[in-house]
Order: structure tokens, then sequence, then C-alpha cells
């Protein structure tokens, strides 16, 4: 080989290894603020950091309004939520304009400040003093309820749901599939990686492809002879012509099922009267009145209107139809079936066993098993990848042509299956190794064979441990920083915030003579102490570090290949898996590998408040808020542990729906 | 919680657009209109709309609400555009076609006329098109425009109908022609509409239009439905500032969409062949003939196969009108009799709200399109008022069948912008006295180029039109007896 190949490839190399290890600091630390370095092995305050925090998170919220709200905004929304004490005390020594906060506040009150800013409950958590931390609640507070648009799943639904009603055929036409599979996507990035469907977000593409959708339908229907048989319309619609009374009566049972609630008499004479063109042909009468009906605002979004007013100033409850479509959405998707439009009308529904056993009816429907995948898609994030393109000789063989879905698939079925069939527990979610894989190179991934049921390796345990969770934040090298901040930011809802824009934009070269793990890597890059990435990477790289036995294809290894620029295996180094956190317990945990850390987080009290954060946002399509905390605390409390017993995920669903608080919503 | 999907700040955003519309006027392709191309004269055009009787205080906007003093008689105004959106400024104007008029400054609300109507039982004809007390003295202005030589000169094609009277009222309506007593004209009623179609269109001798694609049309109509639906839902729901503001960006997405549809609609007529005949069975069917009507009245004047039309409506037994839900009553009657305030509300709202959507789908769409090299609108280009027949009165006063105080009226178009229109025109009230209100139909036929001589030849004093020998000598607007009212034209 010349030397000036040599030269090259070695150029090469190094250029990769910046980009490799350069890269994310520059990205992670564009918001950070200026840190020096710390002492990690304890923290900066005298007193335990539990130690007064059953007063210290209300005192702290106070102590956060007059110190750091007017730079910081409020302590609910602030973008510095999940900072700790030691991370606070840096940044008042190391910001200049924070440094007089070093004679005015007490490491007694940055503690109180850190609890306050826990992520987990809108306005902070509280930790009764013989008891486990809950969100702070205060009864009788409500947050004005946003008036929410179907989502795209639901409004598919729905209008499927109203085809049905006609023959359960039309939903299969396929001019109307392919313009409900074209929809424009409602889905966006939150919360860095979380991709979250939509209900607050209008765009001229989503409403003309809303209205493209609702014409087809309406095409398709007005051509059926399913219409022949409507319900309550005596089977007018049968005749050739259409008489008034029975395009009222049609108007009202159509608005009423799109409305999701009874329509009168005098509404649907009304809406007749908004509607009827008696110019056009019977056909084109029903088409008209189908696509304007299914592109008003009565079923474009879930409006609350009618309940009864209760002692809470601009609180009402809702109406039994209000509740059901709530929790049919919620649960399934779909808008209300008969059997729930039949309790609602009978009043029936707003009685709480009625409500609970309703609940059990909808968690077993098909459209359920969909809907739990959503929650935890959209709670860990498992559907994004950063990359997807290996080398020949990396990939050894696996094709990765839909493995990204299979991936996807196993972890759906994975969460759906434990859910509503298996009863699990929060624990078991995080150490279950069960699984369903119909791809033969997913298979090969866990070098297992592929089927139903299958029970894989130790190893995998969780979902944590599973391709789809390994895969999606690692690019071409497998990452621990993204591993870890995967872990941290979405099972622990830890928000580290983006780095700040002082944050080094290179580092020292890498020395050619010395060849090193990813770990180690990281390891020097970011937390050599006197650096000023250590007070997030600290916290981010440990929790990554345990996953080093996979590599960025979820491949379990005991040694790592290091490549040089070329894509030559130049070293194979043995792997590191042990680390020590403070995240998962507040208390510093020694872990020895992944498996380790996903049952200490299937335990973790502050993973259970990061998963019962997730799932009350699910439900409500909204950021939580302090008005949240106590309806939050019931479902927390159905996740602790009872007798050494965790409630299971399912029974935190139904007690949510249970709540006092489900039924009620301000304006 | 973080959202990374638009990389662009608000404020980069407005600052971005704002320069873009900083530079818009420079681009040549978007210099006005009458600055690239001769501009063409277009013919001047009038149609009436009937509406019975008269009409509710409580669906328009107050007197007050025009602001502005304008010429020297008292008149007030303020632009209808600044009001708010068509909704807001009457239900009745629910339809979105007439929240794009109001915003192009097309739609004008004349208001605080002192109608004849109170003088004389026989008030069909008064109200309409007379400016008389005394039955039986003077011709009405659609006889007049008839006759006249400017407006239809001899040079006029054989084929053309000098006025097209439809009349769904019931009873013989009256007119009185040129030189005549007072008399029943012939008109057509909705059981003659094949008659109308065969004597309009005989002259046209292109064939029939072939059958249109009528599905963007639909579409459009679909999403004005929707639209109304969204303003009803925001005005009429618990909702927060935030979520309003969330429901005007689908409104004018729906908007948008609507006009999209409408500005690929296809042509009413193309060439002016002859549109196709109204289905068999159509006139035993108002809900049927009533549109068909108007869409036939488009076509006639953009086809330039008549230069005037009036339609009055029906108000006796409109019970065919789907679900206008006043208690099996008839229009006629709940506008005399006292059938409480909220049926009467409910009455004229659904009754108006209904005809007005008629003529905005079925007569404006079609003229609210590029008349040639115009530059404007055959909208634009002509004048289509929306006549009531009575005054304004308020819900608590009973029986106002025959009210002729504060009478309003509504003028689309103008005239190739002979009318200066866009304005709530409230018109000055002294010693509880209004405007007389034939020097509106005098301004009818201003605008329609009718000259002073051609009509106040009819006049007993020859001083202009109508017959003034209801009002009393001392009425505090008697210097502007038999003038046009020359604060809205141009």
């Amino acid at each position: 080989m010349l030397k000036k190949d040599r030269d090259l490839k070695s150029r090469n190399f190094y250029r990769i290894l910046i980009s490799i290890f350069v890269m994310p600091l520059i990205l992670f630390f564009q918001n950070c603020e200026n840190f020096t370095a710390v002492q990690l092995s304890e923290p900066p305050v005298g007193e335990s950091p539990l130690a007064n925090t059953d007063i210290s998170a209300a005192r702290g919220l106070s102590l956060f309004s007059q110190n750091c709200a007017e730079c910081h905004g409020l302590a609910d929304t602030t973008s510095i939520r999940g900072r700790i004490a030691n991370q606070i005390t840096i940044s008042i020594t190391a910001v200049p304009v924070m440094n007089k906060f070093s004679n005015i506040l007490s490491s007694y009150d940055i503690q109180a400040i850190a609890n306050a800013l826990v992520i987990g409950g809108g306005g902070g958590v509280v930790i009764p003093p013989a008891g486990r931390p809950e969100f702070a609640c205060e009864s009788n507070t409500f947050s004005m309820t946003p008036l929410l648009k179907l989502t795209n799943r639901e409004f598919r639904n729905s209008i499927s749901s109203l085809l049905d009603d006609v023959s359960t055929s039309l939903k299969n036409d396929s001019a109307l599939q392919n313009l409900m599979n074209s929809m424009p996507s409602d889905s966006v990035i939150e919360d860095r990686n979380l991709l979250k469907e939509q209900a607050k977000l209008v765009t001229q593409l989503g409403v003309t492809s809303s209205f493209n959708i609702s014409f087809r339908a309406s095409e398709v229907l007005s051509e059926s002879s399913g219409l022949n048989t409507y319900p309550n319309t005596s089977g007018c619609l049968a005749s050739g012509t259409l008489s008034e009374s029975c395009y009222i009566s049609f108007i009202r049972e159509l608005s009423s099922r799109a409305f999701r609630r009874p329509v009168s008499a005098q509404e649907a004479q009304s809406i007749s009267t908004t509607l009827r063109d008696t110019s056009l042909s019977k056909a084109q009468q029903i088409q008209f009145a189908f696509t304007a009906i299914t592109q008003m605002p009565d079923f474009q979004y879930k409006a609350f209107d009618q309940g009864a007013a209760t002692s809470v100033a601009r609180v009402l409850t809702l109406t039994p139809h209000e509740i059901a479509a709530k929790i049919s959405y919620f649960l399934t998707g779909f808008p209300p079936d008969t059997q729930l439009r039949s309790l609602a009308d009978s009043g029936q529904i707003s009685n709480a066993s009625v409500l609970r056993s309703e609940v059990d009816r909808l968690l077993a429907l098909p459209s359920a098993q969909n809907t739990i995948a959503r929650l935890f898609r959209e709670s860990y994030g498992y559907d994004q990848y950063d990359s997807f393109n290996y080398s020949s000789g990396f990939l050894n063989g696996i094709s990765t042509t839909n493995l990204r879905q299979a991936m996807n698939s196993e972890l759906d079925s994975y969460f759906s299956n434990l859910i509503l069939n298996q009863n699990a527990t929060f624990f078991d979610v995080f150490t279950s190794r069960t699984s369903n894989i119909n791809n033969n190179d997913l298979a090969q991934i866990y070098g297992v064979s592929p089927g139903a049921n299958v029970t894989l390796p130790a190893v995998r345990s969780g979902f944590l441990n599973r391709a789809a969770m390994l895969t999606k934040r690692s690019g071409n090298r497998a990452s621990p920083i993204k591993r870890g901040l995967s872990v941290l930011e979405h099972v622990l809802c830890v928000d580290v915030g983006l780095p700040p824009p002082s944050a080094p934009t290179s580092l020292p070269m890498p020395n050619p003579n010395e060849i090193l793990t990813t770990r180690e890597s990281t390891f020097r890059s970011t937390e050599n102490q006197g650096s000023t990435c250590i007070g997030c990477h600290f916290r981010i790289n440990n929790l990554g570090y345990p996953f080093e036995s996979f590599d960025t294809l979820g491949r379990v290894r005991t040694e790592e290949r290091v490549y040089d620029g070329m894509g030559a295996v130049i070293a194979s180094l043995p792997v590191n898996t042990a680390t020590t956190t403070r995240e998962v317990t507040s208390s510093s945990v020694n872990i020895s590998h992944s498996v380790q850390l996903a049952e200490a987080l299937g335990r973790s009290d502050k993973a259970i408040m990061c998963f019962t954060k997730h799932l009350k946002e699910f439900e409500s399509r909204s950021n939580v808020a302090t008005s949240d905390g106590c309806q939050m605390n019931e479902t927390l409390q159905t996740l602790y542990d009872r007798s050494n017993q965790q409630g299971s995920v399912a029974e935190s669903i139904r007690s949510l729906i249970l709540s006092d608080k489900f039924t009620k919503w301000r304006y | 919680m973080s959202m990374y999907y638009c990389k662009k700040t608000r404020r980069q955003f407005l600052v971005g657009a704002g320069k873009s519309l900083l530079a818009l006027p420079l681009l040549p392709s978007l210099l006005s209109r009458e600055a690239q191309a001769q501009t063409a004269v277009a013919a001047r055009r009038l149609m009436l709309f009937w509406f019975d009787h008269l009409t509710l205080s409580e669906l328009w906007p107050n007197r007050a609400a025009a602001t502005s003093v304008v010429g020297t008689s008292g008149a007030r105004q303020s632009l209808l555009s600044s009001l708010g959106s068509a909704s807001s400024i009457s239900p009745v104007l629910s339809n979105s076609r007439y929240s794009s008029i109001i915003t192009r400054n097309q739609m004008s609300i004349l208001r605080g006329f002192e109608t004849s109507i109170i003088y004389g039982p026989v008030h069909n004809n008064f109200a309409m098109a007379a400016g008389q007390s005394i039955e039986g003295s003077h011709p009405t202005i659609d006889s007049i425009i008839e006759a006249s030589r400017t407006v239809y000169p001899t040079s006029t094609p054989a084929g053309v109908r000098k006025a097209l009277r439809v009349n769904f009222n019931g009873g013989q309506f009256f007119y009185q022609r040129v030189g005549g007593n007072i008399q029943g004209l012939p008109d057509y009623n909705g059981s003659e509409i094949t008659t109308f179609y065969n004597e309009v269109f005989s002259s046209l001798t292109g064939g029939t239009v072939p059958v249109q694609d009528l599905t963007n049309q639909m579409k459009s109509n679909i999403l004005n439905r929707v639209h109304s639906a969204f303003t009803s839902f925001r005005s009429g729901r618990k909702i927060s500032a935030d979520d309003r503001s969330r429901l005007d960006q689908h409104m004018d997405y729906v908007s948008d969409l609507q006009r999209n549809y409408a500005s690929v609609m296809p042509p009413v007529v193309n060439s002016c062949a002859r549109p196709s005949a109204p289905p068999a069975g159509a006139g035993s069917n108002p809900a049927q003939y009533s549109p068909i009507y108007m869409d036939l009245l488009a076509v006639a004047f953009k086809c330039g196969l008549s230069k005037f039309g009036t339609m009055a409506f029906e108000s006796d037994d409109p019970r065919w009108i789907p679900s206008l839900d006043i208690n099996n009553q008839s229009m006629h009657a709940v506008m005399h009799g006292d059938f409480g305030q909220d049926l009467k509300l409910r009455a004229y709202r659904n009754w108006w709200t209904y005809h007005m959507n008629m003529i905005a789908d079925r007569f404006i769409a079609p003229l609210d399109e590029q008349e040639g090299n115009t530059g404007r609108t055959y909208l634009d280009n002509m004048a289509t008022a929306l006549i009531c027949a009575g005054g304004c009165h308020t819900l608590n006063q009973g029986d106002g069948g025959h009210n002729g105080w504060d009478s309003q009226q509504i003028l689309l178009g103008s005239m190739g912008g002979r009318l200066r229109s866009g304005n709530y025109t409230v018109m000055p009230r002294t010693n509880g006295r209004d405007f007389p209100y034939n020097t509106f139909l005098i301004t009818l036929m201003q605008l329609m180029g009718v000259p002073s001589g051609e009509y106040s030849a009819f006049a007993t004093n020859q001083q202009g039109f109508g017959s003034y020998s209801g009002f009393e000598a001392n009425h505090p607007f008697t210097s502007r007896f038999y003038q046009p009212i020359t604060e809205v034209l141009t």
C-alpha cells in the first residue's frame, strides 16, 4: 500500500472518529450552561438528598418562583425540569449571572428546588415521610380542557365506522383506502425522538385530505343498497325518491352517530335546512349530507358541551355520551359502538360498575391492541431510527429489508400481549422474555427461531433489551450516549435539555496509537474530570453503558469490533457493561449489565411515575399540569407494590378512567 | 415539551412574509388589471329579489354601527367589512360566498327608508318597484326600464327579453305598465318554468350544453355549509381563546379549499349555448324550480338575453322549504301574527337564510366570474338587489307586517363601479321620519342608466319618479324628493 493511501485511510479513520464523537457533543451541548468540574462521588449538600423532601418540593416551587422563574420560566414548563441539585450547584458556580445565588440559596434550598423540578408531576413531587413519592396534589383544581381534534387514526376509524353502519364492506373500497393511507402524517416529534399523534394540529393538507376521504366515503355510501335498511329510517331510503321526512330521519340518525350524541328532531331539521338541495338527485343528496356532516366540527372535534355544572366554577361533568366517546376513543381509537351508545342512551355508563365493565370489554377488543402499542411507542419512542445503513460485512447475512417494521411489530405485540393478555405489571414490562417473531432476520439477531410466544434468552429480558430499542438511537456504531439519553428522557422522564451554546465544538484528537472501545472513547470525551460535559453526561452515559453488550443492530456481543475507515476490523476489544448510577432510585446503585438495569427500572418509583405521566398525557393529549396530580396519584397507587406485588398496567389504565376527574372538564 | 418539527420562529416567518408582501406589488404579473388591458364597458344589468314584508332588526347590524358622516344629509356609513365576518353581520349571511363578497367590498346595505307600504294595502308592487303611495298612478320601475330606449335601443335583438318577471308569491303580482293603469302583467310562476325556458332561450341555437361535471360545484357548496357549521360551533360552544384560534385556522383552510373548488368550477354556460331544459315535473316542486329559475336567470344575464329580472319569493305557503320549522305556519301568517318572539325570530332567520343560501349558490356563484375583458366579474358589473318590502322592526313590536319604517335594502355588485359599494349606510332620521324609499328606486334607475327624462315624464309634476302624495308637505326630507341617493353613487 502506498504511503499516500495509508495517510488517506488514516485521515478518513480520524474523520469518522471525530464525526462519531464530536458531533453528538455538539448536538447535546448546544443549550447547556457553563459547567465546571464537580466531584460526583458525594452530593454537594450536607443533608441526605431526600431527608426533607416531604416539604421541600412545595418549598422548592416557591424558591424557584422567587429566584429562578425570571430566567427559566414557570416550574411546570421550564426546560430545566429534571435538573438535580448537583447540576444546579454547578450552574450557580459557573454561570456569572447565577453566582449571586451562592450567597442566597443554601444547599437545602437547592435540594428543595431540585425536588420541585423532578419530572413526573406538573407541580413537582411530594414524598410522604413514610411513603413513596407521589405527585403534588391539589384537589378541586382543574386545568382548561383543550378542544381536541380527532387524530388521523381516529378520523379514519370514525369514517369506517359510519360506513359499517350501512355495510361492512364499504370501507374496503380501494380508492377510499388509498386516500386514507395517503393522509399527511399528524405525528410529529415531541420530547426528542417521541413521535406523537397530534390532536391540536390543523394543516391545509390535513383539511384537504380529510375532505377528500369524506367525499369518497360519501360516494361509496350513496351507492350502497345497505342504505335501504339504515337504522331508524323505516326503510324509506329504499324508495326511488327522497322525501323530506325521510331525508330528515336519515340526517338525524347519521348525525347522531357522527356527533356521538343524540341529535334532537329540531336540530336534525335545522341541519336538513342547511344541507338539503332538492335539485340534486337522491344519491347526490345523501352524498352531500354525509360529506358535510363528517366535515362539521361536531364530528371532527371531541366536543364537550352539555354536562351538568359542578361545585367548581366552569367545571362541568361529562354527559353519558361524552363519557362513552371519551373512553372509546382512548381505549380503541374508534367511536362508541352499539353497546356503548346504548349504555349512554340509558345513562348507565355514568354508573362506576358499568363503566368498569365497559372498560374491560373495550380492552378485550382487537382495536385496544393498537392503542396499547401507540401508548408505548409514544412513551418510549421505539419507532424512530437514526440510521439503518450498514456494511455487508457488519450485517453478516442479515437483510435490513422490512427489518425496522419487524422490530417495531415485535414490541407492539410485546406490549399489547403483556398488558391485555397477561395482566402484566410494570416490572413485567421491563423483564418479560416473551416475544412474537415473524421475521427471520430479527430471529437471527436474537438467535432463535421465528414463532409466536417465543421465550427469548435471558439477556433479552424486557423491552429495553430488544432490537428496536437497541437500534433506534444507534447510528453506524452503538452509542452509549444515545441509549442512555433514551432511558433518561423516556423511561425516567428527566429532561437534561440541549447542550449549551458554549459547549466546545471540538475535542482533542484521539491518539492514533491507542485503540479504544466506544465506552472508553465516550468516557474520555465527556466525563473527564475538569470537562464541562460531565454534569450531564455522567447521568446520561451511565444509563447507556450497560447496553454495551449489544452492537448497533441489537446483536449480543462480548467484544466490540473496532473498524478502520475502510470498514476493516482493526481490533476486537472486550466490552464493559458495569456502571454506577443514581438516576434509578436517587441513591447510588451499582449495575452489572442491562438486564439488571431493566430490573431496577422495573422497580423504580421514578420510572413508574414517569410512565404514569406518559399514560396521562396519552389519554389527555396534553402536557400534564399541577391539577392532574391527584388523578395521576390514583394511577400511581395501582402500579406501586401492594404486599410486594405491583398492580397491573391494565389496572392503572382502569383507575385513570374510573377516577372522578376523568368525567369532568373545565372550560 | 419541545417540538422540533418547525425550524422557523414565528418572528422569522413574519419578517419573511412581510418582505415578500412588500415585494409583491412590484411583480409585473400583479399590476392592476386596468393597467395591462384595455377594459371593455359591460352592459348594465339589474336583478331584484323580493323578500315579502319586513325584516327583523335583531338579524342585522345596529344602526349605530354606521359611524362616518357621508354627504350633507346626515347619512352615516361604515365599511361592511369592518363590521366583522358575514355571519356576524347577519346570521342569514352564513353562506361563505357572502364573506368573500363583503371582503371585496361588493355588498352594500342601505338602511333607514320610509316605504310606501305604510300607506296602501296593495303593498306588493309598491314596495318592490313602485314609487307611489296611491295605487294606479305611476308605472313600476321594471316597466320603465322595459320601456327605456336608453336601456333597450331599437337595435336590441328581437330575442332579448326586456324584463323577466318570476313570481312565486301565490296570487297575482301587480305591476303597472308605462302609459297604463295598475294591472297584473304577465309573469312566470313555478309551474311555468318550462315556458320560461322555451321563451327566453328560444333565440339560442348553439344546442344544449353538454352534461357538465358538477362535482367541484357540489364540493364548493358542501364546504360553504361546513364553514357555516364551524361559525355556529365557534360562537355557541364553551371553548377557550386558544381553541377558538385553532378553529379559526381550521375555518380558514375550509375557506381556502372552498375557493379552490369554486375557481375550477366549469362555467355554467359555454359560448351561450342553450342550457339544459328543466327536468320533467320540476314545475310542481318549488324546491326544484326555485334554484333552476336562478340558474336560468344567471345564464340569461350572462348571455345578454335580458338586462332586467325580478323574482318574488313565496311567503304564503313556504312549508315546502325543508325544515322551515315554524310550527306549520306560513311566513305571511308569522309576519302578521303574534306567535311569540322565538317563533318569529326562527321564522325570519330560517326563511331568509334558506333563500340567501340559494341565491348565493345558484345565482351569484355563476356570475361571480370574470366577464370578458371588463376587468370585473359579471356580479360586479351589475346590481343585484335583495329588496325587503317593509321596514325593520324588533321582536317585541308584535304585528309589524306593514311597518314601513327603517326599511333596509341590500345591493350586491357595483354596476361596473357606478355604485360606491361595500358600505353599511344608514340614512338620516329627523323628527321620527325616515328617508323616502322612492329615492332608492330612482337610484336603481340611475345605475341602470335610465335618464331622468324617461321616468320623470310619468310623474304628475314631472319632477322625477314616484308620487309623494302620502308624504306631508313639511316632511323633513322634501328637498331630497325625486332625487337619487347621491351619497352612494360615484
